[in-house]
This record gives C-alpha cells, structure tokens and sequence, in this order.
C-alpha cells in the first residue's frame, strides 16, 4: 500500500528510500534499527536522555546536519528529509577522522554510546561553530557515557577537530506534503491559512518539534487521525530584529534560539546551553516549551522577567497576551483547541539594565531544574529603580514575581536584597520532590539573591551558577 | 607505536626485544568496530522465528495475587503464549542465594517468576511472548491481577524491629545474614586510648546503569536438545553451568555466547529471573525468544548496590597510633538475596577491608544484613569498598584534626610499611605486594599540598569555602577459590587460555576471560604476541563462547589481566617451547640456542631461520620432513588461579581538592589525583581508563546517584532524567600516576584496576568536602552528597 504512496521517502545515507509498512506510531529509532536494519544506533532510555540514539537531520538545502535523538521523533517527521545513522559516516576502509581519533585515543570502551558520541562530534563539525573546549563539551552534552569517564572522548573530537572534515550532504528537495502511515496523517502546512484549513478535521493534534509530545505513547488515539506539523509554517520560522524588540517565531528550535539571542542578550548563553542538550535543542521549540506549561520549563522565567509577550493564532485571528497571563496552572494555559502560538515578543534588554539568569540544578547539564531565577534590573546610585523577577519551580506554573518586584523597588541594593530574602517565602510557594525540599527550594533563591547582590557590587554583568570559586 | 612508559617485570624479558608488548599503550584494534556502528550487541540479534517477550511486573512492593486472568491477553494481536510462574516451573528448578563458608545465610528459594506473592515493585510476574516487543507490551495491559496489597518492609533499621513486616514468613524475621570479625581485644584498647573519634556514614542506593540495558536470547533447539544462549552477562561459563543445573540438560549441551556486552560494572554477572524466565519460554515453545530490558526494567530489577549505614569509632593513642577500630555496618539487600553471588559479599567486604591500609591491633566489625521490599541488592563494581574506604578514611580525618596532627601525617606514621608485607588487614585478610607509603608519598608530591593549603586559606578569607582530601584504600583483586568456590558456589576462580599456530602462521588465541569494553581483547594479544615472540597481526582471539574458549570465571572482581591474562601466559610459554622443540629437530639444533621472534624461529647466533608459517606449514601438511618422535603439537592450553591466599590485593591513594558553595549547596570538584599500584601493567593506557572511568562512576556514587524510594516502597526516579549519572561537564581534570609493585603470585605480576577509582572516589569527595566546612564546625555524613545537604549540615536547612 504504502509503495503506492511517493511521498513517503527518507533520505538514508544520502540514499533515497520508500519507507512502507510503517505504523504512524514508531519512532525514527524503531524504524532505523527494525525496518532498516541499521543496528549501529542504539536504544538506550527510549526519552531522550542518553544520546546513545543520535542520528543526523537534514532538509536536502544545506549542509548543515542537525543531531537529534532519533528516539524522540516520529516518522512522520522526517519523511521528505536525510537522516544519517552512525553507518553513514564512514567504515573500516574509508575511516571519517573522528573515527580514526576514537580509536586512537581510546575513546571507545564498550561501544555501546560510541556511534551517538561520533554522531555528536560530526554535528560540530557541520556546523559553522568555533571547534573548542566549550563548544567540545556542548556537543557532547546530551551523550552519556559509563564506561571511559568522557576525557578521552573529548581528548579524540580535539584531534579530529584539526581536521575538521565535515560530512558531505546530498541535495534534495522535501516533498512532505500529507505523510498516511497507518490510520494517521501527518499534514505539513506551509502557512497559517493552510494549517488553519487543516482543522477542520475532527480529530487533530498539532506538533511541534516533538520533544514532550513523542514521549507519550500512544501519541494519538485511534480517533486522532491527522496531526498537523507545524514544523514548515513560514510565518512560524520568522526572527525579526527592532532596535528594542525581538519577534521569534514559535517554531524556531530552542538551538535557533540560541544563535539569535547569543549576541543580543548573551546573559541567555548559559541557561540555553544547559537547556537539555544539542540533540534536545535541535527538536524542541520556543513555542512548544511555552505551550508544555511545566513549572519549570527554562525558557518561561527568562522570558517573563524579559515581559514577553505571545501572539496566539486560531479560528479568531490574532491574538495577543502578555506571557505572565499565559499560564492558568499545573501545565494548563490559555490555548483553545484551535490556537497555537504564532511568536513571541521579546523585548532587548535596555542597556541601562542588569540581566541575570540562574538555573539551578543537581547536575549542570541535561538535568531539569531545582530551580531558577531570572531578575532584569536597573539601578541607581546604589538603588534599584526597577525591577523585574521571574523563578521557575517556585509554584505551579513559571511565575512572575510582581508583588516581590514591588517591595525590592525604591529602595537601596542591599536593603532591597535583605527584604527579598527575609520576606521570599511570601511570594513563592516552592513543593518538596526529587529535585528538592520546599525549603531547600527557597534557601537556595535566597542564595541566588545573595548572588545578584554580589554581582551588584562587583558591577558585573553576568556570573555562571557553577562561578562561585574565583577563577 | 607508543613509547613505553613503564619498566616491566624481569620475569617477563627485556623490554627492547621485539615484540615487546607487555607494558606499552598499544591502540585497541577491537574497537573500530563501534565506531562504525558494527558492534554486536544481544538487541542486534534476530534469529530465525524468534520471538520478543515482555513482562507484567509487580506494581507493588509488597502484594499478594489473589488470582490472574490471562485469557484476554492471550487473544490479542501477535501473542504466541503467556507464561506464569506455574508455567514456567515445569522447566526450570528454583534457586537459592546462599554460601556456606560465611556462617548462616538465609534466604528461600526463588523461582523465575513470583507465585503467589510479589515482594518488590518491579518483581516479574508474567512473561508474554510475541512477535514483537509493542506487540507484548500491548497484551500485558490486558492481563487481569487480583492484587491484595500487603504492608511493606522498606527501611532497614527498623527491619528486625518486632512489629515490622516478615517479608518470609518462615524466616520468623527479616534477618539474612550477620557476620562478626574481631581481632585483639577492642574494648580494652579503646580504654588505653587518649582519643577516640565516632562517625555514622549513610549509603544510599545506587545502580550500575549499563548503558545496553540486560538483554537475551535463548533458542532452545529440540532436535538436538541444545540450548544456545546469547546474553550479554559477563560469566559465559557460570551461566553455562547454572542453565545446565536448573533446566536439567547436560552441561555440554548448553552454549552461553557473549560478544559485545555494552557495559557491566558488576550488574551482568547475577542470575535474573526474568532472563531465566525467557529460556523457560524458549524450552517450552521450542523458539528463539529474546528479552532485552527497557530503561525502566533496568532500574527497577538491575541489582542496586550500596544501601549501608556504617557507625565507626576508632581509638588512638597520644602519638596517632592506632589502637582500635570498631565499625557496624547495616545493610538492605531487597527480599531475596541474589543468586549465586548472594547479596552477603558488600557487607562481608565492609568487614575485611575496614582499616586494612594500616596497623590497627584490635578490631572488631558486626554486618547486619536484612530484607527489605526493594529490588534485590548485589555485587557490584567496587563492591564494599567505598563504604569500608570512607568510613576508615573519615574517622582517620577525624582523629588527626582532634589531636592537631596532619592528616598526611597521621596516615604515615599508621600505615603497615611497604616493606613489612606479607602482613594482615585488622580484620586478618592476607596482604602482601602493596605500597601505601610509596603511592601516598607520590600523591603528596604531585599534588603539592602545602600550595592547595595556601590557596585554601586565601579562598576562605574571600569566603569560598575549598577542602583537600586524601585517602588510602586496598582493592580486592583476582580473587582465589577461597572467595566464592569454599562456601559451595559454582563460580570458577580459574581461568583456561588455548593458544594455537595455525596453517597459515597465524595465532588463535582463546581465553575464558570476556570482554566488555575494559580491553580485554587488547590485553590478552599484547600479551600472547610478547611471550610467544610474534607480531600482533597475526594473533586473533576468541571470547565469551563456551563452546570455543576454554572453562574459567569471565570477567570479575578485576580479575581479567591477573589471572586470565596468567594463563594466556603460560599458554603461549608452553606453545613457544613446543614450537621451539619442533623447530630445534628440523634445523637441527640445540634448543638454546633458538628463540622466536617476528614470526619466526631465529638463531641466536645469527643464520637462517625459519617462519612460524613455514614451521606450521610443514607439521601440517609435510609432517613426513619431521624427524619422527617429534612432539607435533602446536597447540597449548593453561589455566591459572591464584594459591594461597584469598585475594591479590592493590593499594591506591588519592586526593581531590573540592569548592562548596554556601548559597546553593552546589559542589565543584576542581581537581583529581589518583597514585594507583596495580602491579605489571599491560596497557598503561587502559589502565587509566579503567582508573578515570572507576572515579567518574565514584564520583556518581559520591554526589548524584540515588534509587529514591517512597515509603510504599516505589522507586520515585526510575528514568534516565532522574537517576543521575555523571556527565562531560561532571569530569574533573583527573592525574593519573603509578607506583609498581608486581604481584608475587604470577609470572606476569599484574593485579586489577577495574575498581579502585569508584571504590575510592567517594571516600576521598567526602574527606575534602568536610575538610571545606571544617571552618565551620560542619560536616556532611550522607551519600550521594547534594547541595541540599551540604546547606542542611551548614545549617540553613
């Protein structure tokens, strides 16, 4: 049946392939290693937690190969583009230098995380990042290895990096139009007006990149037939810079993000790097990790002590709200049925502002947050004009601290500090699970606070959460 | 190819000759595989009409099933068949987890699948089987259990307790086993010494978190009564044996293949009963059946291990001399204890090995080890040793900062002399061939103390809070038949290697040792080229198949280089003499007077040789020119175990230097030193993997990894989101140097590295954190060490 069908084809190691006999409900892994029978890549926490399922996405344009966890997304999704799998890099007899590295350096002991690090490694190469300790380490941040400790890992993708090869990509063009695996139809509008049309079916869910959405199983009920993609609406990919404004739009990836915000306000630098991991990144969207709702996704607190704003999109047209009125509860907002998020609008930071953002985590990086902290400050002759705080998992939704706000403002740095630690358990109300007592929840925001009051007087204008031993 | 970085042992020749490879960092040729995605792993596996399983596991602690309906299940697409316990029972024999050398232990039988009581949240229940994995999974949902919830025993503490729960009724408590060790006479010592120092350390659980999850297939082939196992455990030949013993075919007649194995730690070498369970299924079906674990059947039936609390008092006199130690130690290992292992061994280790750096005269150490409704605690890497090395190592802190001594010091003037060996631990454990005074003194140099107090003192003043911490340990290593074999278990301490010269002048060389991704494979060719005198080309090896390599222990307890690594040795001596031998009667000469070397039999003197091709080639196929009578064996075989004494023990040292943050509790570990002596090193370079892997997965151990379990006896953070293990950004700079002290027991000198570094790690982050809030009178006790209670000891919480 599904033979009958041109468009569902995968590039697979740059070879055109019909995928058929496809449940819409398997993940790119499921199919690579079953109906593939691709066996290099690996399962190993089906969630997207350890990397050892890497794989490289591309759209047949560019060069550029983004890694994601092959675990985490559907077939539906990359039906129309180029995956490569650990057997696309090369062989025994045609090595790619990283592999020779591994080998060399002993970056291999069991072998079991070894075709998703190597995955990892090549995704830097491709890209047009700056090869060192930093990016290194990034790269590899969202692949867990038991065995060798990580030094030599890192030891082989500096070798390889001299090289630099990258890996060559085919051209293509997508045709992902209307994608049937099974009962399900995976539509991909290329705009709103299309998309929109879309829903008048009865049964639809939208998707974004994936990344929340692909761990439940099933993903749709066998009443839910068609699942919108919103992956290539125009009017979702947009960023548009103004003097004092940044408009994202929702679908562009948390990794997108990053390379448009690095410069305009790098204070975001860290908390976006510690956001998941590339893999991570790479699927998952700005407009996805709002809609999620998670008390402590680590976009929300950034964005609201910021004052963003969502421009919703639906049945109605256009619609705007403030982001701090987004939220109703425990992973609930204002979204109806039909509405999804157009984009988001931030505002720069105002050069006589302090921004500062904290996220607080057992582990730095690929760990969900204890907590976090975002405050956009101005002062003044030692006291604080204005100010904005936001802290995620502090309550039931990511929350904008505007009463606290209010009792820290007019008032001298210190004096402001001191009210917000002796008065903080007022304004949040933090619970107690895996990540952290309640009271460890609000003794750590007073620390963080003492931080801000630190870097204050030192007038600097940014601190890592792991900078706490002077250089 | 790499220089050479140590000076090997004269019982293993000249360094500078050729083929010298024992001793130098040689690239494993093994692993390019992987790194095309080539491995072999047991999910990559599909045989002819296999078929997958799945489990309906416990959803509870502690529970009774009044009744299960399975006829619904049964109908649903692609099911072949649903086992329970009573299915399953009709092939398979029920197990016990116990050893008889180490006073009583008890635990009760144990079958695949749990009858009529399900004692921990995760304990399999009932095996589908399927065409496919999803297609199992879908069924389970429609399998109906009449479950009674029981009250379950879940803190060890108050186990023994008179109103708690008895998990097994017949036991009249929760008790499995205790042991006391006493040397001396304790009590009088402690009343001769001028200071004495308590500490009570807590130990959660934790997990090995292999990233290939367990996995199997068993095809039970009918016609020939076969079964082939392909499993990715770590001791072909011991489940070679139980699979024979508990499904009653003939040993011969059951084949264990292990070929990549993606990760270990002391995890895949238990009996489980869902693998069990599978081969049942197998034998009764007459398919292949594969079961590989998901993540969460990982967390939730892997064995964990740690769970201690250990209180400590240690006596010492006005000087810092040692006069007694004391410890307790109370352990949960889950309901049963595992089998064959047992679940005993963690705590026994705790006992030997406290204090066993030093002199300590008088000594005494009880374990206690108890039920709990959890899942089933056990060996794994390291096992006892970060529990007995921290809380040695804290209370030697303690002691030295209560009489003003230094804490280098007091461990000097305490340490059994690199020269007085053979000696004893406290607990009595023969010791010999170590170096505490070598490899501290090392690791005081390299890490240059007084400049870390400098600094120190200059953070403090800044507010930062910095430790130091050093320690001592000894690792068990190549352990004896006194070990697992004297108290009745089937775990082979030896270990068979077979080495031949084929038609072609290549080397086959089998060993019973199995590999894992430590090197084995790598090793085992160093070794056999160095001593056979031949390129490592031309030497191939087979592991991790019973039918193809020799009997023996697999790989364990650090075990590999030492003892299996002696018999590929010895093997290949006794084929070299046999091909000398050969040799000696076809160019007619004195054996003296003959060696090999590149592949070939030179004269010493100089003139003509002959290659090892050509030697073989003319046994083979023209063995008419051999002079009659010769010996025309070019195969040897040779196993190896250690004699005398129950283990062959390393020593290391280590120091880390530590900054705590007293805002947020957060813990940055700045730097690392590890001075390990494992003896011949065969490859340096794997050597420090084994050591840097060892102290990530310590570091683990120290300040992440945590089973968290409810009071009902759920495991709160059975996901890869929130188990924690270490990542890149974790790795701290780790200095990795050697002293060498070569083991008297082998030619080859080697003992094991496989442990230390996770054995250790924890000791050591503990000692510099607490030596970081020792300006505040403050102390954290309590492992994995979060920023939460470093502000609870610091008093904010």
């Amino acid at each position: 049946m599904d033979l009958l069908q041109p468009s569902n084809i995968i590039y697979v190691n740059g070879k055109k392939t019909i995928i058929s006999n496809v449940d819409h409900d398997i993940t790119v892994l499921d199919l690579i290693r079953t109906n593939l029978k691709l066996s290099g890549t690996k399962e190993g926490c089906a969630e997207g937690d350890c990397g050892a399922c890497s794989i490289l996405l591309h759209d047949g344009l560019n060069s550029e190969l983004k890694p994601v966890n092959s675990c985490l997304v559907r077939v539906g999704q990359v039906v129309g583009k180029g995956i490569v799998t650990i057997e696309g890099v090369g062989n025994d007899i045609a090595p790619h230098p990283i592999q020779t590295a591994f080998s060399e350096e002993n970056a291999s002991q069991c072998g079991y995380c070894t075709p998703g690090f190597i995955i990892s490694g090549i995704s830097l190469f491709n890209s047009n990042k700056k090869i060192n300790d930093d990016t290194i380490n990034d790269a590899i941040s969202g692949n867990l290895c038991r065995c060798t400790g990580y030094s030599p890992i890192i030891k082989a993708i500096k070798v390889a990096s001299k090289l630099r090869k990258p890996l060559k990509t085919i051209k293509f063009l997508e045709h992902n139009k209307d994608i049937k695996l099974g009962n399900v139809t995976y539509y991909n509008p290329k705009n709103l007006e299309e998309m929109l049309k879309l829903t008048a079916h009865e049964n639809y869910n939208f998707l974004a990149g994936g990344t929340d959405l692909n761990l439940r199983r099933p993903i749709v009920n066998e009443k839910k037939n068609v699942i919108i993609c919103l992956d290539s609406i125009v009017e979702l990919k947009i960023n548009k810079i103004t003097n004092d404004n940044l408009i994202i739009g929702s679908c562009v990836s948390i990794e997108g993000f990053l390379e448009i915000v690095k410069n305009k306000i790098p204070q975001l630098v860290e908390i976006l790097q510690r956001f998941g991991s590339p893999q991570i990144r790479n699927q998952g969207t700005i407009g996805g990790n709002i809609s999620t709702s998670s008390p402590i996704g680590d976009l929300a607190p950034v964005l609201l002590a910021l004052n963003s704003k969502i421009n919703l999109f639906g049945h109605n047209g256009d619609t705007s709200v403030l982001l701090r009125d987004f939220y109703l509860g425990y992973r609930k907002n204002i979204l109806k049925k039909d509405q999804i998020i157009r984009s988001i609008e931030i505002p720069l930071p105002n050069g006589g502002y302090k921004f500062f953002c904290w996220k607080l985590s057992k582990r730095y990086d690929q760990d969900i947050s204890t907590i976090s902290l975002s405050i956009y400050l101005k002062t003044k002759n030692n006291i604080i004009e204005d100010i904005h705080i936001a802290a995620g998992g502090v309550a039931e939704i990511p929350k904008y601290l505007e009463s606290l706000c209010k009792i820290m403002t007019g008032k001298t740095i210190e004096v402001s500090i001191l009210t917000a630690i002796n008065q903080i358990d007022k304004f949040v109300q933090p619970i107690s699970d895996l990540r952290g007592t309640s009271n460890y929840r609000i003794e750590s925001l007073k620390g963080l606070f003492k931080r801000l009051e630190k870097c204050l007087k030192e007038n600097s204008n940014t601190m890592s959460i792991m900078d706490f031993k002077d250089e | 190819m790499v220089d050479i970085t140590l000076n090997q042992n004269s019982k293993l020749g000249s360094i500078d000759r050729p083929n010298s490879y024992i001793g130098r960092s040689l690239t494993r040729d093994g692993a390019i595989r992987h790194l095309e995605g080539g491995g072999k792993f047991v999910d990559d596996l599909i045989l002819p009409r296999m078929v997958n399983s799945a489990f309906l596991r416990s959803p509870y602690a502690h529970a009774e099933i009044k009744s299960i309906n399975i006829s619904d299940a049964q109908k649903y697409p692609g099911v072949i068949d649903i086992f329970l316990s009573e299915h399953i029972d009709t092939v398979c024999k029920p197990w016990i987890g116990v050893l008889s050398h180490l006073g009583e232990m008890r635990s009760p039988e144990q079958s695949p699948l749990a009858k009529k009581i399900a004692r921990w949240q995760g304990e399999a229940i009932a095996i589908v089987i399927a065409n496919t994995r999803a297609q199992a999974e879908d069924a389970i949902e429609a399998i109906e259990v009449d479950w009674v919830e029981k009250e379950p025993q879940i803190n060890m503490e108050t186990a023994l307790d008179k109103d708690t729960v008895v998990i097994h009724k017949e036991l009249g408590n929760n008790l499995f086993w205790t042991r006391t060790v006493e040397q001396g006479d304790v009590k009088k010592a402690f009343k001769e010494s001028s200071t004495i120092v308590e500490a009570t350390l807590d130990f959660a659980r934790h997990t090995g978190v292999t990233l290939e999850t367990r996995g199997i297939v068993a095809d039970w082939d009918k016609s020939e009564k076969k079964m082939s196992i392909y499993h990715n455990g770590q001791a072909p030949h011991m489940m070679q044996h139980i699979i024979a013993k508990h499904f009653d075919i003939s040993e011969g007649l059951v084949r264990v293949i292990s070929k990549d194995v993606g990760g270990s730690f002391g995890i895949k070498v238990h009996v489980y009963g869902d693998e069990m369970a599978a081969i049942a299924a197998s034998k009764i079906l007459g398919r292949p059946v594969k079961f590989v674990a998901d993540r969460l059947e990982s967390f939730t039936t892997d064995i964990h291990a740690r769970c201690h609390k250990i209180s400590g008092k240690l006596g010492v006199d006005k000087n810092g001399k040692f006069l007694s130690m004391e410890i307790n130690d109370l352990s949960g290992i889950g309901p049963y204890s595992m089998y064959p292992r047992t679940s005993a061994i963690e705590t026994n280790q705790v006992l030997n090995l406290s204090g066993s750096p030093y002199i300590i005269p008088n000594y005494k150490a009880v374990g206690t080890v108890v039920f709990q409704n959890k899942t089933p605690m056990c060996q794994y890497r390291a096992v006892g040793h970060p529990i007995a090395v921290a809380i040695t190592e804290v209370l030697v802190d303690k002691a030295a900062k209560k009489i003003g001594m230094k804490v280098e010091d007091i461990r000097k003037i305490n340490f059994i002399p690199d020269d007085q060996y053979p000696n004893k631990t406290p607990s009595g454990v023969p010791l010999e061939d170590l170096s505490h005074q070598a490899t501290m003194n090392k690791l005081l140099k390299i890490m240059n103390v007084p400049d870390l107090e400098k600094q120190k003192k200059l953070d403090l003043e800044k507010g930062i809070l910095t430790g130091i911490g050093i320690i001592s340990m000894c690792e068990v290593t190549n352990p004896s038949p006194l070990f697992y074999g004297v108290g009745g278990a089937h775990i082979s301490s030896q270990d068979g290697a077979s080495i031949r010269l084929e038609g072609s002048g290549a080397v086959h060389v089998s060993s019973s040792i199995t590999e894992q991704g430590q090197g084995t494979e790598a090793i085992m060719k160093q070794i056999a080229a160095d001593q056979l005198g031949v390129s490592m080309d031309t030497i191939r090896l087979t592991l991790g198949d019973t039918d193809a390599t020799p009997y023996g222990g697999g790989t364990w307890a650090s075990r590999g280089a030492g003892i299996g690594g002696e018999a590929v040795l010895k093997a290949a001596r006794t084929l070299k003499n046999n091909i000398l031998k050969i040799a000696s009667a076809i160019m007619q000469t004195d054996i003296d007077t003959i060696d090999i070397a590149n592949n070939s039999v030179i004269r010493k003197n100089g003139g003509e040789g002959i290659s090892l091709k050509k030697l073989a080639e003319t046994v083979y196929y023209r063995g008419h020119e051999i002079p009659q009578g010769t010996n025309p064996e070019l195969i040897a075989t040779s196993s190896f175990y250690i004699e005398g004494i129950p283990f062959v023990f390393t020593n290391s040292a280590m120091g880390c230097q530590v900054t705590v943050d007293q805002d947020t509790g957060l813990i940055k570990i700045n730097k690392f030193w590890v001075i390990e002596d494992c003896g011949t090193q065969i490859n340096p370079k794997l050597v420090e993997e084994q050591i840097r892997g060892g102290v990530i997965q310590g570091i683990g151990g120290a300040l992440y990894e945590e089973c968290v379990y409810d009071d009902q006896g759920n495991m709160q953070n059975a996901t890869m989101a929130d188990y924690l293990v270490p990542m890149a950004c974790e790795m701290p700079d780790i200095i990795v140097d050697h002293v060498i002290t070569n083991s008297g027991r082998s030619i080859l000198g080697a003992k094991g590295a496989g442990e230390a570094g996770t054995g250790g790690a924890p000791a050591v982050i503990m000692n510099a954190i607490n030596d970081a809030l020792s300006s505040m009178n403050k102390e954290v006790t309590s492992q994995p060490i979060t920023p939460e209670k470093i502000l609870k000891a610091i008093g904010k919480i």
